[in-house]
């Protein structure tokens, strides 16, 4: 234990230098000593490039002997040589967001005592990180590592959530296992909630992100396209991400902010003589408006019934491993209760996924996103209507015709096959 | 109350697990996802996005009578061939086989209006016909994947005349059941809407209901385990290659896909001997010649009671069913393929292509 702590401890001062070197090499090449002494501005580069390297390096040292794992020869192969890096270095975000907060010292003062040089400094530290190095690698590999990062995050999660169960049930009494089940149970919970299912949308896009997109894009084509809706639609997107993320109840506000602005501004509208040839697309906007709405109460509905099993699970599980506990039979690694949990969760969730309940619930999700999409497709082709631009409904019949063709070729192509074939077989007698 | 689990122990396994996941970084980024569909073949027939592949023959006299593999729509058949230590294929053409393969390429949006008759009666008979036209015989054998080997079941009972000897893999014939998510929610799901809303359905949409088939292991476990592996470059690649082909899933063509579902998962025409193919009914029975239906064990995608029906439905009186303690994609890859899948299939085929 004491030497993992050293590790640490040396990783600490590694970052702490390099960013010492930094912060020296900044002011020497972005500063004015840049104007009168070029010199020291290299030798202040190299010794922030060699901190870097020396920081790679305990990461390496982290690794034990003999590990061949090279952090330093990995980031130098893509850096190439020491004032380039630097100059890529300044050209990102750290180097702007230092600049901005430079421009006015007292602002920037205000801004380190509330924690934003905390995360500049953080960022700039991050460029060292082995773990920040995804994007060097192929696209595959990118996504797979990404996905590693997020397993390892939810594992961790639960290592932390393992400890403190363990270390309340040793302080805990008999009588208090009651409270403690529900206090961990939230917890285990929260973990679920903020590291499992971050994990869902990325995968489960279609039911998610997808239709999230779509409707912020398509919410987005109408604010430019549609004036009467552009003041209502901060507070309906607002209210959107809110239900989305948290509370499903919101989207009654969403439908109320809708009402409303239809009433004053579309409605009122729709009435007027004068709107003619627009009232079809102003209903076709309706029709858009009300499926994403659907969509999105759908949505929530199939978040909130993944997430109630989730709750349901927590219970359970973390009464199970107290029974275990009682029984001195309970996992005596981190490993074993990962295996224990990860085996219980995917029991649950695989248990109500093949509810009827279920069922309904994703079939009326998915087709809510359908029926969204069909009639944000109708919007958008409506007002792509006076454009150049072909549009699916006018290429449709298109792909209809050619298919038809196909067939009719291919049976021609066979009729004239067969017929060669007899008159070969004439030929031949 | 006291807990007597193992601290240092558990400290360990944490710092093991966080340097094994900082070795992954240099892993990850010289890994190789290639290797795949490195056994010889070449193109010898294209109609549209469809490709006909015939891999040379590894055997100086190979079978008299061509087999024909057909796979699924749903991703793509590089998962047969997937390097060269695990390759069904190259196991198939090492115990002697003649092998042609079909390709089916990536749908675009013209490609909606495609349905089953186009792919069955349009395509493999297209194909069928070239083969035997080529070697100039009156029968070859199919062997079909998946959705590949319903398609080849439907044609053969379509078609006896024109197939030798039938091999099914992993194939959904009875939808009846309840035991596989799909074949549950497939009932529930209103395909015609999905074709009107998307014409094409991507190939992202389906990654996505089989990933959900098994949340935990798929999306959390299995990148776990992937860590754990790190110091195996082996291992490592053989991860990629295959992450590589479950997400290279092409898009299905609307109706064909609507067709598929709701005759099929939703209304089990099949077995019900209801379906018809451009108004010629499906009759399983017509099928007399030999059936080998090859079964994984813990297919999650395919439930045993989907494939297992085949031979109580077909008329042939020559079907052997086999069971393999191993998973849907397992039956084409693992170390038991390799040894006894293809082995059998090869000594199956040898015997009655005579």
């Amino acid at each position: 234990m004491e030497t993992m702590m050293n590790y640490w401890r040396d990783l600490y001062e590694a970052q702490k230098k390099a960013v010492e070197e930094w912060q020296k090499a900044f002011q020497s090449v972005g500063g004015k000593d840049a104007q009168t002494n070029p010199y020291a501005a290299y030798e202040n580069v190299m010794k922030w490039w060699q901190q870097g390297q020396s920081l790679m390096n305990q990461w390496s040292q982290m690794m034990g002997q003999g590990a061949s794992f090279e952090p330093w020869k990995v980031w130098q192969e893509q850096m190439g040589d020491p004032m380039k890096a630097w100059q890529d270095w300044m050209d990102n975000d750290v180097f702007k967001k230092w600049q901005e907060q430079m421009k006015d010292p007292v602002q920037a003062w205000q801004d380190w005592m509330k924690g934003d040089a905390y995360t500049v400094w953080k960022e700039a530290i991050d460029k060292y990180n082995p773990l920040q190095m995804s994007k060097y690698m192929g696209e595959t590999s990118q996504e797979v590592f990404e996905k590693m990062l997020h397993a390892s995050q939810l594992k961790e999660s639960l290592n932390r959530f393992w400890q403190d169960l363990n270390k309340n049930l040793v302080l805990e009494p008999g009588e208090q296992v009651e409270k403690l089940v529900e206090e961990m149970a939230l917890q285990y919970q929260t973990i679920l909630k903020e590291h499992f299912l971050p994990l869902l949308p990325e995968q489960m896009r279609f039911y998610v992100e997808s239709p999230y997109k779509l409707a912020k894009n398509t919410l987005q084509t109408v604010e430019t396209f549609v004036a009467p809706w552009r003041n209502a639609y901060p507070r309906m997107s607002s209210l959107m991400i809110e239900s989305m993320s948290a509370d499903p109840a919101k989207f009654k506000d969403v439908l109320k902010v809708w009402q409303d602005s239809y009433d004053k501004t579309v409605g009122e509208l729709i009435k007027s003589p004068v709107v003619g040839s627009n009232r079809e697309l102003i209903e076709q906007q309706n029709k858009m408006v009300h499926s994403m709405i659907e969509m999105n109460v759908a949505m929530a509905e199939y978040m909130g019934s993944i997430g109630t099993v989730a709750a349901e699970n927590a219970r359970e599980a973390v009464e199970k491993y107290v029974k275990l506990v009682q029984d001195a039979s309970e996992p005596k690694t981190f490993q074993d209760f990962y295996q224990f949990l990860s085996t219980d969760v995917e029991k649950a969730i695989e248990k109500y996924f093949f509810t009827e309940e279920f069922s309904k619930i994703i079939a009326k999700t998915t087709d809510s996103y359908m029926k969204f999409k069909i009639e944000a497709d109708k919007l958008i082709e409506r007002f792509l209507a006076q454009t150049p631009i072909v549009t699916n409904d006018k290429v449709d019949n298109v792909y209809k015709n050619v298919q038809q063709l196909k067939r009719e070729v291919r049976a021609l192509s066979r009729k004239v096959a067969e017929l060669e074939a007899q008159k070969d077989a004439v030929e031949k007698k | 109350m006291l807990s007597f689990f193992d601290l240092d122990a558990s400290a360990k396994e944490g710092f093991e697990a966080y340097k094994k996941l900082l070795q992954s970084v240099e892993t990850m980024i010289h890994v190789e996802d290639t290797g795949s569909n490195l056994t010889e073949r070449e193109v010898v027939y294209e109609q549209d996005k469809l490709k006909l592949y015939h891999y040379k023959p590894r055997v100086k006299r190979p079978m008299k009578v061509p087999t024909l593999i057909v796979y699924a729509l749903i991703n793509t058949p590089a998962m047969m061939d997937l390097q060269q230590d695990r390759s069904f294929i190259k196991n198939l053409l090492d115990g002697g086989t003649d092998l042609y393969l079909i390709e089916w390429g990536y749908p675009t949006a013209d490609d909606k209006y495609l349905t089953l008759s186009d792919y069955i009666n349009g395509y493999i008979d297209d194909v069928v016909d070239f083969i035997l036209k080529k070697h100039n015989i009156p029968q070859l054998n199919l062997l079909g994947v998946c959705q590949g080997g319903t398609f080849s079941v439907i044609y053969t009972a379509l078609n006896q005349n024109k197939v030798k000897n039938l091999v099914t893999m992993v194939t959904p014939i009875d939808f009846e059941n309840n035991d596989g998510l799909l074949f549950r929610w497939g009932k529930d799901l209103d395909i015609d809407r999905m074709v009107e809303a998307f014409g094409v359905i991507p190939g992202d949409f389906m990654n996505t209901g089989f990933l959900t088939l098994k949340p935990i292991s798929l999306m959390v476990n299995k990148y776990v385990d992937l860590i754990n592996d790190i110091d195996d470059i082996d291992a490592v690649n053989n991860f990629m290659r295959m992450e590589r082909w479950i997400f290279d899933s092409p898009d299905q063509a609307g109706h064909a896909f609507c067709e598929f579902v709701n005759s099929f998962f939703r209304d089990n025409l099949l077995v019900k001997g209801e379906y018809a193919l451009d108004g010629e009914k499906v009759d399983l029975k017509k099928i007399t010649c030999p059936v080998l239906n090859l079964i994984a064990e813990r297919d999650h995608q395919v439930p045993n009671s989907a494939s297992t029906p085949l031979g109580d439905h077909v008329g042939s009186e020559d079907v052997t069913t086999r069971i393999f303690p191993t998973g849907h994609i397992g039956l084409f890859v693992s170390g038991r393929s390799q040894r006894e899948v293809a082995p059998l299939a090869v000594e199956w085929l040898k015997e009655r292509s005579k």
